[in-house]
């Protein structure tokens, strides 16, 4: 008789409990497998971090001019006020550099958040989350919270790290006083921009075979529309298809939050929230049935 | 390392119990006319069929919807028509669905496993999924892989592993939880004859040491005769047949394979005298169709005295699981 297996199968002595965070192991091991290529994430963030860096010495300066003079009735200290006056204010800075690493955020975004859902169906490794004690919800939502941390990183916390150096460095807290807003239009930003972009990533990954068919998805769907929306308004004079360009009604979404009480909104900031949330509506059904295939066509 | 011991590979007791002394009992799985259709294709045709407790073997060629069966046992696929229950649990509905998920380990088919992860972190991973809290999941994650055999490639990320490692990969995050209820699909495909020797190994130890109620899908007889106790053979999405497989393969032992020492043809003769039809096999071997029960073996013994032979040996002839299957095939499309 057979006589090779030497190892004693253990019974299990423990529970299994039912958490309600079902969906944590999951993100947390995803995460954990996308963070160990270090270049990537120096490629992608390295310019994000040098922005922020920036961006917070210009924060600090304006705030130090104002605050180190003060007898303002020497000339020099008049210049100095003078100057920081004429710095950029702290909403502005942000959405400017929002504009400008917004690329970076989406190539992060779109790097991580692409193989997310396509190589488990390539490799079928969605049977083996849906045969255990994990609802599709569960799935999405271990799957979206990777994508939006590599989405938050790029946006919500160099933002984040500015206004608390705008907080610190403000003479008597003058910026915390008056310009708080600015702080909530950070993470009310962030969060539309995180769950818009990474909705439609996540989309775009359970509708492609493979990962790099994902990006070049996403990207392509970004800058066909593009060329479509811009023949469509220079063409056929169809105004209203510029609320389908989604960087731009977010654009228009983020200049809203930003502006300053008092100020006027931009004028078809409700038409461009709208084209966000159809895009969002748009990834979440695709995303739906998707995941509905992936559970019960497997 | 785990603690050694020797676990040695046994035949399932011809009664159909299993060593660890449980009787067949109430079935623990049930179906009741599953219809499930992929586009024309009835993968599933009104199949019912009782699962006892105990090591199973779900057999029939491939596309006779074995895999199918399975996903629907899981809740993975919807069914057209009929019901299935596992536990008392049905995988059609939610809350159910949920539960039974955490009862039962699942090897699939497939290979399932992503590349860029080592054993270790895909089978604690998905013991987390299924509820262990994080140092238990690890714990598990080491006893299995040492189970299996993978104690040395643990750490090593799974684009390297071997076809058999990724099969015993599969069985331990099928274990990780300690589920009550197996349901492995095709286990040793792919596998050389010592892979699949030493999975068939693990597959028996599980199903008659560990106590686990066990569903071995495949279309190799000797996988499932060596392994399980009950059988349950499907075709064309029906069920063909279904017991305990030594029931069943001895239901014909209508003949005795009789070996003799002394005048040959005396003894046969003496079957020739007394109407027993027989064939003779040489070397003093004969085959006589009779019922394999005391009064026939008396009656050889009173015939071999009258001709002056002695009884070497008188043994049943029973037909094998591959004859079952195939006769079993054959009915089926028959009434087909």
């Amino acid at each position: 008789m057979a006589v090779t297996h030497t190892e004693v199968y253990r019974k299990f002595k423990g529970g299994i409990a039912r958490h309600p965070l079902r969906f944590f192991p999951l993100f947390a091991t995803e995460l954990s497998v996308a963070t160990r290529r270090k270049l990537p994430l120096i490629l992608l963030y390295g310019p994000v971090a040098i922005a922020t860096i920036v961006t917070c010495f210009i924060v600090y300066a304006k705030f130090a001019l104002q605050a180190g003079v003060p007898d303002s009735s020497n000339l020099q200290a008049q210049l100095a006020v003078g100057m920081a006056s004429s710095m950029l204010q702290v909403r502005d800075l942000i959405l400017q550099v929002n504009g400008i690493m917004g690329g970076f955020a989406l190539l992060a975004m779109v790097w991580y958040g692409s193989g997310l859902i396509c190589e488990d169906r390539r490799a079928k490794a969605h049977l083996l989350y849906f045969s255990r004690p994990l609802t599709r919800l569960d799935y999405f939502l271990g799957k979206f919270c990777v994508a939006a941390f590599f989405g938050a990183i790029a946006v919500v916390v160099p933002n984040f790290v500015v206004c608390t150096m705008a907080v610190v460095t403000s003479p008597e807290w003058s910026f915390l006083k008056e310009q708080s807003d600015v702080i909530w239009a950070v993470f009310l930003f962030g969060g539309i921009w995180i769950t818009t972009m990474s909705s439609l990533v996540l989309a775009i990954s359970s509708l492609a075979p493979k990962r790099v068919f994902a990006m070049v998805g996403f990207f392509g769907l970004i800058m066909v529309l593009e060329v479509f929306i811009e023949l469509g308004v220079k063409v056929g004079n169809v105004e209203q298809l510029q609320y389908l360009r989604l960087t731009r009604n977010l654009g228009v979404v983020g200049e809203w939050l930003f502006t300053a009480p008092g100020a006027d909104a931009p004028e078809d900031v409700t038409q461009c929230a709208l084209g966000v949330a159809a895009w969002v509506a748009l990834s979440l059904t695709v995303l739906a049935q998707r995941l509905r295939r992936m559970e019960l066509a497997s | 390392m785990g603690a050694l011991a020797m676990v040695e590979l046994e035949v399932p007791r011809r009664d159909g119990a299993v060593a660890g002394g449980r009787e067949p009992t109430e079935p623990v799985v049930l179906f009741e006319g599953i219809v499930k259709r992929f586009g024309r294709v009835r993968a599933l045709d009104g199949l019912t069929a009782d699962v006892p407790p105990g090591p199973v073997g779900l057999l029939g060629p491939n596309g006779a919807g074995k895999t199918t069966l399975i996903k629907v046992l899981l809740g993975l696929l919807n069914t057209e028509a009929g019901s299935a229950r596992i536990a008392g649990l049905d995988p059609s509905r939610r809350a159910d669905k949920i539960a039974l998920r955490r009862m039962v380990g699942y090897m699939p088919e497939s290979d399932c496993l992503i590349p860029g992860r080592t054993g270790i972190e895909l089978v604690a991973t998905l013991g987390r999924i299924t509820g262990l809290a994080k140092a238990d999941a690890m714990t598990r994650a080491h006893e299995v892989l040492d189970y299996v055999g993978l104690e040395d490639q643990r750490y090593r990320p799974l684009d390297q592993y071997s076809t058999g490692m990724k099969q015993r990969l599969k069985l331990a995050q099928a274990l990780v939880h300690d589920p009550e209820f197996l349901l492995l699909d095709e286990p040793t495909n792919g596998l050389d004859p010592k892979g699949r020797r030493h999975m068939l190994e693990l597959v028996h130890d599980l199903g008659h040491e560990q106590g686990k109620n066990l569903v071995l899908c495949s279309h190799l007889l000797p996988d499932v005769e060596k392994t399980c106790s009950h059988v349950v053979v499907i075709h064309r999405g029906k069920t063909a047949a279904a017991g305990v497989i030594a029931e069943m393969t001895g239901d014909e032992a209508h003949s005795v394979d009789v070996q003799v020492r002394g005048s040959g043809p005396d003894f046969e003769s003496a079957l020739a005298a007394d109407a027993i039809p027989h064939a003779e096999n040489g070397l003093g071997r004969y085959r006589l169709n009779l019922p394999a029960d005391q009064a026939s073996a008396d009656r050889v013994f009173g015939l071999a005295e009258n001709a002056r032979c002695t009884v070497v040996s008188i043994e049943p002839v029973r037909s094998s699981l591959e004859e079952v299957f195939l006769a079993a095939l054959r009915e089926g499309e028959a009434s087909a």
